[in-house]
């Protein structure tokens, strides 16, 4: 999921519109956009990522920095789409009522299949559901993207210390929940 | 952090640590994969329409489109309202009078001045060197409507059957050798009567003049009228 030094030529072609070089930063960054919007509830994932990439694209031009610049400029437009499509659509949980995964959310394969099992059997998805908006948002961007505090306090448009006590309170919300059923829940 | 969630510190309790890090590896794995290809063929489609033809975003569009529409009923609305108070300029009046016309809506038009005594902004009967005002009644100037100045009586004691025209004491052979309201100067019998204009009395329609339009209006010199105000045969009697 990198370009590497390939990122700044690759970026200057997609900005002159070269759709070999707009499919490649597509095919880097596409999977964290909408495992973001899939993770935090957006109804339709796919278009809002659709929009992102079409965002992208206009704004291409107007940007400057190194890969990992592009990649929280790329989370800010994305949490800004979720933000819109979440306050018009609503947000939708990622498991039902009876603790199911919704299917269309992440449909599980042999080997993503595994790993889903293991964040439902772990009530992992259920703590997710559970936090509130910001909440979930640091911890994904943490958790899925890698991002440092500033960063994701540079995507969030907050300061690091409110991002901090966001994070530490998420993290707080896992633990005890894994302190509860983490032993039960280890053993298949 | 609240005290009971100090244990749950990232930084003393490296076993919490490892658990969130296989949870972060599980959620990427779960969450964090390749659109399916015709979704990836969808998106690429859309990203290659916006470099060709880079759009303004819908919510600006509608905005951009939302100002002008209120501009532009405010327009309407404040226009058509100096029309229908007809304080615009005059071509501009007559403009929107004629624009509006066919279809049954009325409008001040200066250009219909000259064509009668209904006009709105001039009194029937008034022309002349004074041409009326539109604050003005008819036939009046300074001091409208006063009862001492009744149409055709002149004198320093208007209405007074002695005085009214064909009313004196002696039987009436005082005739008039004007007809009734149109003596020397109607009305002006006492310099500042009213109804009275400084024009030329006799020239100005319904001013005194004979055979004039019976006027409810005060201040008119009706030839032949009755006084509104005063009944000039009773007290005669």
């Amino acid at each position: 999921m990198s370009l590497g030094e390939e990122f700044a030529a690759i970026l200057a072609s997609a900005s002159d519109g070269d759709e070999r070089a707009l499919e490649q930063i597509y095919r880097d960054n596409a999977p964290l956009v909408l495992g973001y919007a899939r993770t935090n509830g957006s109804r339709d994932p796919e278009d809002v990522t659709q929009d992102v990439f079409v965002a992208v694209v206009t704004g291409l031009r107007s940007f400057q920095g190194d890969e990992r610049a592009f990649r929280s400029w790329l989370l800010t437009i994305t949490h800004r789409r979720l933000v819109d499509d979440l306050r018009r659509r609503g947000r939708r949980p990622l498991t039902q009522s009876d603790g199911t995964i919704l299917t269309d959310q992440a449909a599980p394969d042999s080997t993503d299949g595994e790993a889903l099992a293991r964040l439902q059997a772990r009530g992992v998805l259920e703590v997710i559901d559970s936090l509130t908006d910001d909440q979930r948002a640091v911890l994904l961007l943490r958790m899925l993207a890698d991002l440092p505090i500033r960063e994701i306090a540079a995507v969030l448009g907050k300061n690091e210390t409110a991002v901090k006590a966001l994070l530490r309170r998420a993290h707080a919300a896992l633990g005890r929940r894994l302190a509860d059923d983490g032993p039960t829940d280890a053993d298949p | 952090m609240v005290d009971g969630d100090d244990h749950l510190n990232m930084e003393h309790n490296p076993e919490l640590l490892a658990d969130l890090q296989v949870m972060a590896a599980d959620l990427r794995d779960a969450f964090v994969r390749n659109p399916q290809p015709d979704v990836a063929t969808r998106h690429l489609a859309a990203m290659t329409n916006a470099t060709l033809a880079p759009v303004v975003p819908l919510g600006r569009h509608h905005r951009r489109m939302a100002v002008a529409a209120m501009v532009a009923a405010g327009g309407v609305l404040a226009f058509g309202g100096l029309a229908a108070a007809g304080v615009l300029p005059a071509s501009l009046q007559s403009g929107a009078a004629k624009l509006v016309h066919p279809i049954g809506i009325v409008l001040p038009d200066p250009g219909d001045h000259d064509r009668g005594p209904s006009s709105s902004d001039q009194a029937p009967g008034l022309g002349g060197t004074n041409p009326g005002k539109a604050d003005e009644a008819p036939g009046q100037q300074d001091q409208p409507g006063n009862s001492e100045s009744a149409p055709g009586l002149g004198g320093e004691n208007p209405g007074r059957s002695d005085t009214a025209p064909g009313q004196t004491g002696d039987g009436g052979n005082n005739k008039p050798t004007v007809p009734p309201g149109q003596v020397d100067n109607p009305g002006q019998g006492s310099g500042n009567s009213n109804g009275q204009s400084d024009g030329p009395p006799s020239s100005v329609p319904g001013k005194g003049t004979p055979g004039g339009p019976p006027s409810s209006v005060p201040g008119k010199a009706t030839p032949g009228g009755p006084p509104t105000s005063l009944p000039g045969p009773s007290q005669g009697r």
